[in-house]
């Protein structure tokens, strides 16, 4: 029997959180690959049990504050349905400019910072701006507008404290409407020119294989990251509510994150890729231009496209974060919306598409409004047994190319694999609850 | 109009020893006010300092930092020591806070002239948990104190 060897990635860079890589080699076949979290658990949801639900969405948003918003609006529309409650049109498109805010802030970095620098062969963002100075000083500007985004409408640019159930403590004023709109349009340019340089880069075919993808559908008859309905790419359909239909959580040894599969026992993509291969037909504008540009063959099996599809989404989300600013110019000027309500007994689940993939909060009230159950699956939780299974296939690649391949190359390219789903781990380890 | 210094204190006061930097904030906020010095928590995120700057020349930073010293150690930086650290690793939203001081200054022209100055405390911990270790505690007071000294020279 051939000797076998063990690659690891003790610390995987430029994710957020703390995993590594562990991939264990005999001869030509790929024995074992796994994607370690050793980022502690959180155990949000066992602390959630008994809270009042006023208290839960200071509570969740803690898991993570890079996601913060994220879970925030999730959070606020479960706790809504329990509670029966019917969000206004105002408050419907405030919550999805803050989702638009927080997407804009994380595909920001995560296309220009952290992808790109790997396709163009740079160490970092700011060894990349050695040859491509207007695109590293645009992204953090751009990043900073999300950020403002999510100030304008949150309160503060993490742990949201403007957004409450029912509605909002101070409406954003039309002046400062006005001002984030001027600079979402300006974003637009600058961003086709992002597409023309990610045109003209090859990107790797290692853990190319056929996927099944999950995302919402839309609410309305274009691309949206809300919807009420679960749909995989091979054409099943789920209400959100029946959401544990569909998708089936498990422990697994190497991993203080729980992984996902569907009923099946198939590993699934959530995320940029996913949305774009179920809707993208539904993309307009110059978010279709790009979308055609860089899919011309639509979307491809392969992970790595991730990234691409991530700068389609930024340009959307600029798009139509103007759209959003001109429907809320049109409604009358007003200091506060809240809708008024009655505490009763209830259960509700939110789902959202937010950057890394569909996001579930679930929750469930008694006649108090003390919280009974609390669940909460994360897009990164669902991601990482497909990571595996992505990373297994690229190591077989790459090996069966080259079998003397540098350990260092093969380090990279698993990297390279990780960080295309953009994992976020501080959100994983929330999930694991000691029963 | 601009003061002549920020204060920002990065980390989480619920990663332990990373709770330094806040922990120092709040020591200065509890001294109370500086002539022209403006002190503020940073998060997480050192690429947010932009949205906390008003112009001052002088940013002054408090994070923890990790050079092998026995904990506790305070480790003062300067301008140049402190941009002449090479990027070791980041997360996905978080780069080292050199790497992002770079950034910074490559994205909003106005900041290249910004002189920054670390005061870097050794962790002892870095997991999740509530509350600096002792020897990290100890350091609370005398970066608040060198801070407020070197303000008022």
């Amino acid at each position: 029997m051939p000797a076998g060897r063990t690659v690891t990635v003790s610390h995987l860079g430029r994710i957020e959180g703390h995993g590594g890589i562990s991939v264990r080699i005999v001869g030509d076949v790929v024995h074992e690959v796994n994607m370690d979290v050793f980022e502690g658990s959180r155990y949000y949801e066992a602390l959630l049990k008994g809270r009042h639900f006023l208290e839960v969405q200071g509570i969740i948003t803690r898991v993570c504050a890079i996601c913060s918003a994220s879970h925030t609006v999730a959070a606020l529309t479960a706790l809504e349905k329990a509670l029966g409650l019917q969000q206004s049109a105002r408050v419907h498109h405030l919550r999805g400019l803050l989702v638009l805010g927080a997407t804009v802030e994380s595909h920001a970095l995560h296309v220009f910072a952290l992808a790109l620098p790997d396709f163009l062969g740079f160490p970092s963002v700011i060894a990349m701006a050695a040859e491509h100075p207007r695109e590293v000083a645009f992204a953090l500007r751009l990043k900073q507008l999300g950020n403002r985004i999510q100030e304008l409408v949150g309160g503060r640019a993490i742990h949201p404290i403007n957004t409450l159930v029912g509605g909002f403590g101070r409406l954003p004023g039309a002046s400062a409407l006005r001002s984030i709109r001027e600079e979402l349009g300006a974003a637009l340019d600058p961003l086709m020119g992002t597409v023309d340089l990610v045109a003209s880069i090859a990107v790797p075919d290692w853990p190319a294989q056929e996927t099944l993808y999950v995302a919402l559908k839309p609410y309305e008859d274009a691309y949206r990251f809300r919807g009420e309905e679960l749909c995989t790419s091979r054409g099943e359909r789920h209400p959100v509510e029946s959401y544990r239909d569909l998708v089936r959580e498990f422990t697994v040894e190497h991993s203080h994150a729980k992984h996902s599969a569907l009923a099946s026992g198939e590993t699934y993509m959530v995320g940029s890729l996913a949305r774009l291969k179920l809707w993208g037909h539904l993309l307009r504008g110059r978010a279709r231009e790009a979308f055609e540009r860089l899919f011309p063959r639509g979307v491809e099996d392969n992970a790595l496209l991730n990234n691409w599809a991530q700068l389609v989404e930024l340009i959307h989300c600029v798009e139509r974060g103007m759209e959003v600013c001109d429907i809320l110019l049109g409604m009358p000027e007003e200091a506060s919306e809240m809708l008024a309500y009655d505490v009763r007994a209830g259960r509700g689940v939110g789902a959202l598409e937010v950057p890394r993939g569909t996001l579930f909060h679930e929750y469930e009230l008694d006649e108090e409004g003390r919280v009974v159950s609390a669940n909460v699956i994360t897009p990164t939780a669902q991601n990482l047994a497909n990571v595996e299974r992505d990373m297994r296939r690229a190591v077989e690649r790459m090996i069966a190319k080259d079998a003397a391949i540098p350990e260092p190359r093969l380090k990279l390219g698993l990297e390279m694999v990780a960080r295309a789903y953009d994992p976020c781990i501080s959100c994983s380890v929330h999930v694991v609850r000691e029963r | 109009m601009a003061g002549r210094v920020l204060v920002v204190g990065f980390g989480s006061g619920l990663v332990a020893d990373d709770g330094i930097g806040p922990a120092v904030i709040r020591r200065l906020e509890a001294l109370g006010p500086v002539p022209g010095v403006r002190v503020e928590h940073g998060g997480q995120d050192s690429l947010r300092l932009i949205g906390l700057w008003r112009g001052e020349p002088e940013v002054w930073l408090v994070d923890a930092i990790v050079r092998g010293a026995p904990p506790g150690t305070v480790h003062c930086l300067g301008h140049e020591e402190l941009l002449a650290i090479p990027q070791q690793h980041g997360t996905a939203h978080q780069l080292s806070l050199p790497e992002s001081l770079r950034w910074l200054a490559l994205s909003y022209p106005d900041m290249a002239a910004v002189r920054y100055r670390l005061w870097g405390v050794e962790p002892e911990r870095l997991e999740l948990g509530v509350g600096l270790s002792p020897a990290v505690a100890r350091a609370v007071d005398a970066v608040a104190d060198e801070v407020r000294r070197a303000a008022g020279r």
